[in-house]
């Protein structure tokens, strides 16, 4: 039984990635469900919930609605809050009942559109899926809409810099957002926008003036092929983690090279999020894997594999390092040189061929008598904010030490 | 170490709104809904507890959820953050593929089996959990928890609901209630009563318990059960006392399943209630009424002793801090105390005698929904507005952004006039010291709740 989870907890789902990718915005971001969405996504997935005054709110779905599929209801709700206020954008995703009837977000986004005269993106999220595609879905639409057309053209070497995919969902708020700027400032580039910690809807809009694109988490992958197929600017997948994967990233940066990490070209067929968002069962996989016993299992969201691989084998000299997603609905793209894996007792068989787990503290359930094993390092999407104070800052030089500290 | 400029960044926009919709004052507010409520917001205070919870308050019981990952990432974190919550839930996940297979029944039962096999002890009791997923497609429940039940004769299944789009007759929250009492089964009869379904444990002092022991009757409290068996011998009572109007259908059910009598004696603030309880059940139970007189005129020392404390210290209460806000806000007003608002987003059938006194003699007391979407919008600015607020009830700390606040969830088992007397102290004691940790105290889940 595949599904069963004894231990494990789940990701962020589809909405909630909306919700982070566009909460400093300034937008209405509305999930279609009847209770819950709402407070899970704020108590657990949204460290800012308590003091920055977003508006996400839940439409409160009820049976009779579901029955008639009477959408009316929703739109005169979202109508009375843009009565009161004029937000940037509206943005509406669904729960799993929406999603069962067929309801059409497309429409519904018409006709929010026409009533309050506010740019409007409805989203066919089914709260099955995982908060990559759902984030990742956001920003394409966001940047189809908004972004103006450049006055420039991409330099090398790169100077002006996007940041993709920087939400809370993969680092916390605690300091790796402005660990990467300052490093990235430090090194002389100029920010030209950051999608979407500590950045104004102003400003992104300017983002297609960038020579290049940072894409921090696979949230952002599916912008940069956007714009790179729009913009001809090159992306550059990967976190900067260790002195010389920071040297290594800021290099791959200004030369605009892409294949740092990932092997790509940069002109791939680009990858859709929807499509992602689409698939019926992308949530799990059976695959059982190496039986070979490895110095190193990383498990998490693909950039960020990517880039702990690169630090665990070419800084801290480990050798036989494994990478393991277990969000099945991560771009493809970047899963070439990564398993993926969620199914419970797969994921326990892998662990226990790892000398050493670098996972969120939730999986060392899976092995209670190997618990020396697990290294810790808490991952927002997946374990929410329950062990913030164990999170190092990832991002920058310092996580070399951090970690060979825990693998003596 | 969280960053400030992270979770406060200071660029994002700022919308100002208008109270109206989200605040009336009860001098003309409807009954019993006195707003209407659009899109929903979810405040940060979170003490108050969930159908992910509340399970956790039978001994030995392991929580199985059925239900797509939307669901189950919330109540799977919130069972995570309790204290040794996490090895008492396990989840299955529902998938796209299982809905339009319609295979609904077998991978249910097909989870849980596996859960449990894998459990590395056996439960007593196993609730599972569906989602409004699974009825919205009609699965039959009975076909699942029948074959668990043959599967595993020695463990006590419930069948849970996690249904919030589809509240034909109840709440999750009445429905939940009712489930908890669900594996409760017959017993030969004792002279014992059950206190249900409370989630904190009722303080021993009060007189009722008082009364009660002093008739020779023992009280299993629902609340208050350690083991598995001490669950189980709710079977054994002759009535089921309930405080809250939640808890109706669960005693209604132990009436029609155990012949267990159903007492009513609900929270209230007001000497006539109190004391009419307090009859009821030496009517019902055949027992001595205490001096009721005397409870009164002590309850008058210490209002007008709180009084001198607070002197005009304005004062909120909110919906989580007990069933009866309204009531709550009428003693105090009647008592000299400067309540100027109360959050709640509808009112109980048992506050209307409250609500239409307040709104006659007090209507200028402001009514303030916590989910209206303006809640969000609106300035959080009352400590600063007034210089002190006194809160009681978390959601009214966050709202008003104050540290005088009485910590408190439903009563927090305070009851009758002992429990009134109690809460005073507690008021006084909260006016007297600010609490440095509200933020980290009122973001908790489930203030109390341990596995």
């Amino acid at each position: 039984m595949k599904q069963a989870q004894r231990v494990l907890s789940t990701y962020a789902v589809d909405m909630f990635g909306i919700a982070s990718a566009l909460f400093e915005l300034g937008g209405l971001v509305v999930m279609h469900d009847a209770s819950g969405c709402n407070s899970t996504y704020d108590t657990h997935d949204e460290p800012r919930w308590y003091d920055t005054p977003s508006m996400v709110y839940i439409s409160g779905l009820n049976e009779i609605d579901t029955i008639q599929g009477n959408d009316q209801r929703l739109i005169h709700d979202i109508a009375e809050v843009t009565d009161a206020v004029h937000p940037a954008f509206i943005a509406i995703g669904g729960s799993p009942m929406p999603n069962a009837i067929g309801t059409d977000f497309r429409a519904i986004e018409k006709m929010v559109q026409e009533r309050t005269g506010i740019f409007t993106m409805g989203f066919r999220t089914d709260g099955i899926h995982s908060y990559l595609p759902g984030a990742g879905n956001a920003y394409v639409r966001l940047a189809q809409h908004f972004l103006k057309r450049p006055f420039r053209q991409p330099q090398r070497p790169a100077r002006r810099i996007n940041i993709l995919g920087l939400t809370p969902l993969d680092f916390s708020v605690v300091g790796n957002a402005t660990a990467i700027k300052t490093i990235l400032t430090e090194a002389g580039f100029i920010i030209q926008s950051s999608w979407s910690m500590g950045d104004t809807l102003d400003n992104l809009f300017e983002a297609a003036n960038a020579d290049v694109n940072a894409v921090v988490s696979s949230t952002g992958l599916y912008l940069a092929q956007y714009m790179q197929e729009q913009y001809g600017i090159p992306y550059v997948a990967g976190i900067p983690m260790g002195k010389q994967g920071t040297a290594d990233w800021l290099q791959a940066l200004r030369e605009g090279d892409t294949s740092y990490l990932t092997g790509l070209t940069g002109r791939e067929p680009r990858e859709k999020p929807q499509y992602a968002l689409a698939d019926l069962n992308a949530w799990k996989t059976e695959t059982v894997y190496d039986d070979q016993p490895c110095d190193a299992l990383v498990i998490g969201e693909p950039v960020y594999l990517l880039s702990m691989g690169n630090l665990l084998r070419h800084e801290l000299g480990l050798s036989t390092v494994r990478l393991l997603c277990p969000l099945a609905d991560a771009p493809q793209l970047l899963l070439r040189h990564i398993e993926t894996v969620s199914v419970e007792p797969v994921i326990r068989e892998e662990c226990r061929k790892a000398q050493h787990v670098l996972a969120d503290p939730i999986y060392a359930r899976l092995l209670p008598e190997k618990q020396d094993a697990f290294i810790s390092l808490p991952h927002e999407a997946y374990s929410g904010r329950h062990y913030h104070d164990e999170m190092p800052v990832i991002a920058g030089p310092d996580i070399a030490d951090w970690l060979r500290d825990r693998l003596k | 170490m969280i960053y400030e400029n992270e979770i406060h960044p200071p660029q994002v926009p700022r919308y100002t709104v208008t109270p109206d919709g989200a605040e009336i004052s009860i001098g003309r507010a409807d009954f019993p809904k006195p707003f209407y409520i659009g899109l929903q917001y979810a405040s940060p205070a979170r003490g108050h507890w969930t159908i992910a919870h509340s399970p956790m308050l039978i001994p030995q019981c392991h929580e199985i959820y059925v239900c797509c990952a939307c669901c189950l990432h919330g109540v799977v974190l919130s069972a995570d953050e309790i204290p040794d919550g996490a090895g008492r839930f396990s989840m299955v996940t529902l998938t796209n593929e299982n809905l339009i297979k319609g295979n609904l029944e077998d991978m249910m039962i097909d989870g849980i089996s596996r859960i449990i096999e894998e459990l590395p002890e056996r439960p007593r009791c196993v609730e599972g959990f569906t989602s409004c997923m699974q009825h919205f497609l009609h699965i039959d429940v009975r076909i699942v928890y029948d074959t668990l039940r043959q599967r595993f004769p020695d463990i006590d299944f419930i069948d849970g609901y996690m249904t919030p789009t589809l509240q034909r007759r109840y709440t999750p929250d009445i429905l939940g209630r009712r489930q908890l009492m669900r594996a409760v089964t017959k017993m030969p009869p004792r002279r014992a009563v059950n206190y249900i379904v409370n989630y904190y444990p009722v303080d021993g002092d009060n007189e009722l318990t008082a009364m009660l022991c002093a008739g020779g009757y023992a009280i299993h409290d629902f609340a208050d059960c350690r083991t598995y068996d001490e669950y189980k011998q709710m079977g054994e009572s002759a009535a089921n006392i309930y405080f809250l109007e939640n808890a109706a259908p669960a005693a209604r059910d132990m009436k029609r399943r155990l012949g267990q009598d159903a007492l009513y004696l609900p929270y209230a603030y007001d000497y006539g209630t109190l004391r009419k309880n307090l009859q009821k059940a030496a009517d019902v139970l055949h027992l001595t009424m205490p001096d009721c007189d005397a409870f009164e005129q002590q309850i008058e020392e210490k209002a007008m002793k709180l009084h001198n404390i607070l002197g005009q210290t304005p004062i909120a209460i909110d919906f989580t801090a007990t069933p009866r806000p309204l009531g709550l806000a009428r003693f105090l007003l009647t008592h000299g105390c400067n309540v100027y608002a109360v959050y709640l987003d509808a009112i109980s059938p048992d506050e209307k005698d409250s609500f239409f006194f307040l709104k006659e003699h007090y209507p200028n007391l402001s009514l303030r929904s916590t989910m209206h979407f303006k809640r969000r919008l609106l300035p959080r600015d009352d400590s600063r507005k007034y210089g002190k607020v006194l809160a009681i009830g978390q959601m009214a700390a966050y709202f008003t952004d104050t540290k005088y606040f009485v910590n408190i969830i439903e009563n927090s088992g305070l009851y009758g006039y002992v429990g009134l007397m109690k809460l005073l102290d507690w008021i006084g004691d909260a006016a007297g010291k600010e609490n440095p940790n509200m933020r980290e105290i009122i973001q908790v889940k489930a203030w109390g709740c341990h596995g």
